[in-house]
């Protein structure tokens, strides 16, 4: 990655945390989801798939312009062909964020992945940068974003450091059901990751259907 | 001539000299003393030599009110009988000046004195303050109350005013006859409490001539009052709109297309050649959905409801805030009281016109 968007990043995080926390007032989001996962490893040109339906949950916090996300899940990708092998799948995510505008976000933050098979176990961590665009459609009650990351740096331990590369995007909509505390989002996500040394690039998209609480 | 005489000569010369006194720090009252016995003595040179010179600052000043008092007296009495009529005039102009109230004995002055002291006052109107010289008052139905008395009858105006003699309140204004009872609660002509600080009582005395001569009473005013501020109502940035503006349906159904055109091209952004699931389909279509309900459902001019409630609950939070403010700032003015202090009487002449 280069040394352009990791100053940016930092440049990111600093004015988040000097940003102004007493703006607004502090807010809360949590939820638990049923993420319906689909990988698809391609190896020095084949491809292995798995996919399955696993469970999470996320957490989020607003005070003022500065917002903190944490996202978790778990579960088994069974295999989608004779040759992949079954495996599971952990995943954590914490991000931070600044409200730059009503309407728009700027992300950082870390991503970790691991997937676990009989025979080996792969970590992928991305450091990632990026925005979120989030805009009412119905009153304030039903909301959609849309959003788009780069890895600031990318490391997994698959052999090799050469041509590593990351980035992904997600989009939805949330229901926040009025004058309750409950919320509802639908989301489609999708992130890419490739180390070109080790003749790997993984594909992974994501539906995920999250049922949460808000407050205040 | 005995020797008691001589010396008051001797003294009274030395006075009229200007030469300092031979006497010790009791000096000023001996003075009066030997100038009364002098007028007794039928001696009035010598009597008005050393009741002028008691009568000088910086002597005077450490004769009280009392004693300044009765040295005029016997000042004008001697400048009466020295044939000093204009001298004798001024002389208990300055006297009615100094204490209102005051007026000599019948007993000890004859009538050709008391006439023309009458005279005096009758032509000097001026006006005596009496207040506590310091007193604390309770700020709800609490008074500061001075006492006015004129030298003889006549219109006034009484008023409270600031430092630079702004004026703040006027008290009374009218005829002043015998005595008057005023009363100040603190507030000014608006009802507002005066902040603290120094404020004046003024009594303007209007001659027949037009003129006015004013009395001023200093009055250092402690407010013992420590009430909260209301807080500021929502501001129209902090309140959501209440009805559906004329472009919100054009901006929910190009917010879920545009959203929902993203969601369905993520895969080419993000992973190009990638074939993708379906899921993208079913989020970019309940997007556009989405954005197409809310485009029939806003109509222009439609109320919001969540909005309303929004707003209505931040006014009656504002509300609640301001409400409890009031009865503890009710409460707080219950337990406060204000602390009055008087000074030293001033006296402005303002000159009088020509009739």
């Amino acid at each position: 990655m280069t040394g352009a968007l990791r100053a940016a990043g930092l440049t990111l995080a600093a004015a988040g945390v000097t940003a102004s926390l007493a703006a607004q007032g502090p807010a809360f989001r949590a939820g638990a989801s049923v993420v319906g996962v689909r990988a698809q490893s391609e190896v020095n040109g084949g491809r292995v798939g798995a996919a399955g339906t696993v469970l999470g949950g996320l957490a989020a916090g607003r005070l003022g312009r500065l917002e903190v996300d944490g996202r978790y899940l778990e579960g088994v990708l069974q295999p989608q062909d004779e040759s992949s092998a079954r495996r599971e799948v952990v995943q954590g995510e914490l991000l931070v964020g600044f409200h730059a505008a009503p309407w728009l976000v700027a992300r950082t933050g870390v991503r970790a992945r691991t997937y676990i098979t009989p025979a080996i176990t792969e970590r992928w961590v991305v450091g990632l940068l990026g925005v979120r665009v989030e805009t009412p459609i119905i009153g304030t009650a039903v909301r959609g974003h849309v959003a788009l990351w780069r890895g600031l740096a990318l490391s997994a331990n698959v052999g090799s450091d050469e041509g590593r590369a990351g980035r992904g995007g997600d989009a939805g909509v949330t229901l926040d059901a009025p004058g309750r505390p409950w919320w509802l989002r639908v989301a489609y996500g999708i992130d890419r990751a490739t180390v070109e040394g080790a003749g790997r690039r993984e594909t992974v998209e994501e539906f995920t259907l999250t049922v949460g609480v808000r407050g205040p | 001539m005995t020797h008691a005489r001589l010396a008051r000569r001797l003294l009274a010369a030395a006075a009229l000299a200007g030469l300092p006194p031979a006497v010790p720090a009791q000096a000023p009252a001996a003075l009066v003393a030997q100038g009364m016995r002098a007028y007794q003595d039928l001696e009035f040179d010598a009597a008005a030599g050393l009741l002028r010179r008691a009568l000088t600052p910086p002597l005077a000043d450490s004769l009280d009110v009392r004693e300044r008092a009765r040295a005029l007296t016997y000042l004008g009495a001697t400048e009466r009988f020295r044939e000093r009529r204009d001298s004798a005039m001024a002389v208990f102009r300055r006297l009615v000046l100094l204490d209102p109230r005051y007026r000599p004995d019948p007993l000890v002055f004859p009538p050709e004195v008391t006439r023309l002291f009458d005279e005096a006052r009758l032509g000097t109107k001026v006006v005596a303050i009496r207040t506590a010289a310091d007193t604390t008052i309770p700020l709800e139905q609490g008074w500061l109350t001075a006492w006015l008395f004129p030298s003889s009858p006549h219109d006034v105006t009484v008023g409270i005013a600031g430092e630079g003699g702004r004026p703040l309140r006027v008290l009374y204004a009218g005829p002043l006859g015998d005595s008057l009872r005023i009363r100040w609660d603190g507030r000014d002509s608006g009802g507002a409490l005066v902040p603290g600080g120094r404020v004046w009582l003024t009594v303007a005395s209007h001659g027949s001539r037009g003129g006015a001569r004013i009395v001023q009473l200093p009055l250092t005013f402690d407010l013992a009052l420590d009430t909260l501020a209301h807080p500021a109502p929502p501001s129209p940035g902090q309140l959501l709109p209440e009805r559906v503006g004329r472009r919100t349906a054009l901006r929910s159904l190009a917010s879920g297309l545009v959203i929902g055109a993203a969601a369905l091209s993520l895969p080419q952004v993000v992973a190009p050649g990638e074939r993708s699931t379906g899921a993208r389909v079913a989020v970019g279509g309940t997007l556009v959905v989405s954005g197409l309900v809310g485009y029939f459902t806003q109509r222009p001019g439609r109320p919001l409801p969540g909005n309303i409630a929004a707003n209505r609950a931040l006014r009656d939070a504002w509300r609640r805030r301001t409400d409890s403010i009031v009865v503890d700032n009710a409460s707080r003015r219950r337990a406060a009281s204000f602390r009055i202090r008087a000074g030293h009487v001033v006296v402005v002449e303002a000159g009088e016109r020509a009739p």
